[in-house]
């Protein structure tokens, strides 16, 4: 029997009510209750649903239904939590979404995209020397937009390099014969540690470990991951005093409770008082949380919607890494196709496992966003081109079965 | 590309998303048991641009 709600039009419909009802709920708490502004936002979040709801049903008949109302929910509720802790914020990260899905959409339902990707290596590894210089030269919070499409980028150009194999070549012995080109993938990663971003490099470093996993195969390559996660760790620790200072602060937070470990024991305060069902829409106090907005993100929701928010959160994000490895199950025989499927799922999912999990104390913390919730425009714009590149794909893999 | 690879990807994947669920029950039930109280951690020299309310009792 199919679920009653398995259509993607009713799910999205779903996800307005609930941010309706929470935006009522929020807007009741202001004496601006009746201020339009306040309501753009949902308005904003309706249209870009319904709007690239048509498009996705015009221009990808065949892709997953699923997905979209699986990215479009967290973009809500985010839009919903920047209003609730900084509402001079939202109007902001609700153009990015607009300007974003728009972006992300046009990309993607580009005929020829996946095409130039796996063909334009010239190209596209200058693309990425420029994005590597300009966050270089704009260090800090302003390196965020060419630091976002850098890492997206490396992940795609690395899918593109791993699918130059030829079929019924082992991929192993290739990149044997290829050592010094495969030493220089680590040339980005490392800059991006000198930079002071070692949360990116994590992610992006991950996130090759599991494509190399899928392409080489589990049993072989266990051996040299777990050296190479062994070596960097030792590394990190060694020689970076911001690694060193998070792996203290999650090692033990509450011997400077005031100070360092001040950010996470707040957050986890936070994630405890929301009990099972949450204080409700304004009525936690995640503005306790320093940043909260930003790398805290899941410390708030947590703290207003409690375990039954966070579970929800999760599910979804679960269900979309197992659709997206699911798709690249379905396009393995293109490599290239059945790699950037995989490659964009991880990017989604090690990213939100990376920095939920260090918010619960389960890993020391990254710096990175959780993807479509956090605050930050260039975050939002990437996790959605990573998002709408694997809605295409999914379209490629229904056309082919079809 | 093998299907099993995939799997095993995906299962850890999962694992790990398990694993973030049963943190957030295992913090949610300390602060049930009143193991995690806020009154034993208060603001101190806050950020306090980032704070509109303190905790009810730091004494």
């Amino acid at each position: 029997m199919p679920f009653p709600f398995a259509r993607d039009s009713h799910l999205l419909f779903l996800t307005g009510a609930f941010l309706a009802v929470n935006f009522l709920s929020l807007g009741l708490q202001r004496t601006s209750a009746t201020d339009p502004l306040h309501w753009n936002h949902l308005l904003v979040w309706a249209f870009c649903a319904a709007g690239a709801w048509r498009w996705l049903k015009r221009r990808m008949p065949q892709c997953d239904s699923l997905l979209f109302p699986l990215v479009m929910l967290p973009a809500g509720w985010g839009l919903l939590l920047i209003d609730r802790l900084i509402p001079e914020f939202a109007d902001r990260q609700t153009l990015w979404l607009f300007a974003g899905l728009v972006v992300a959409l046009a990309v993607s339902s580009w005929p020829p995209l996946l095409q130039k990707l796996r063909d334009s290596e010239r190209s596209l590894t200058l693309l990425l020397a420029i994005l590597l210089v300009a966050a270089t030269v704009l260090e800090g919070e302003n390196a965020g937009l060419p630091g976002e499409l850098l890492k997206l980028g490396l992940i795609v150009h690395f899918c593109a390099w791993l699918s130059r194999c030829p079929p019924g070549v082992d991929v192993l012995q290739w990149i044997g014969e290829r050592r010094w080109q495969a030493l220089l993938w680590l040339v980005p990663l490392l800059v991006l540690v000198w930079q002071r971003d070692p949360g990116t490099a994590l992610l992006t470093g991950i996130v090759f470990v599991f494509l190399f996993v899928v392409a080489v195969g589990f049993r072989r390559i266990l051996l040299p991951v777990l050296l190479l996660t062994v070596a960097s760790a030792l590394l990190a620790w060694l020689f970076l005093d911001v690694a060193r200072q998070r792996i203290a602060i999650w090692i033990d937070p509450w011997t400077d409770a005031a100070g360092s470990g001040y950010q996470l024991i707040q957050g986890m305060l936070t994630i405890a008082e929301g009990g099972l069902p949450g204080a409700g829409v304004g009525q936690g106090t995640p503005l306790l949380v320093p940043v909260a907005h930003s790398d805290f993100v899941l410390a708030a929701l947590a703290g207003e919607w409690g375990l039954l928010g966070v579970l929800t959160l999760l599910a979804c994000m679960a269900t979309l890494c197992a659709r997206g490895l699911g798709i690249a199950y379905r396009l393995r025989k293109s490599r290239f196709h059945g790699l950037l499927a995989a490659g964009m799922t991880l990017l989604l999912a090690v990213q939100g496992l990376t920095i939920s999990a260090g918010v619960l104390r389960l890993l020391p913390l990254t710096g990175v966003t959780l993807p479509f919730l956090g605050y930050g425009g260039s975050a939002l714009l990437t996790s959605l081109l990573a998002a709408t590149m694997l809605i295409r794909l999914s379209h490629e893999a229904g056309s082919a079965n079809a | 590309m093998s299907a099993k690879d995939l799997r095993i990807v995906a299962l850890i994947l999962l694992l790990a998303y398990a694993a973030v669920a049963l943190a957030t029950v295992w913090w949610v039930m300390q602060g049930q048991a009143g193991l995690l109280k806020r009154i034993d951690y208060p603001a101190p020299a806050l950020p306090v641009a980032t704070v509109t309310s303190v905790p009810a009792d730091t004494s």
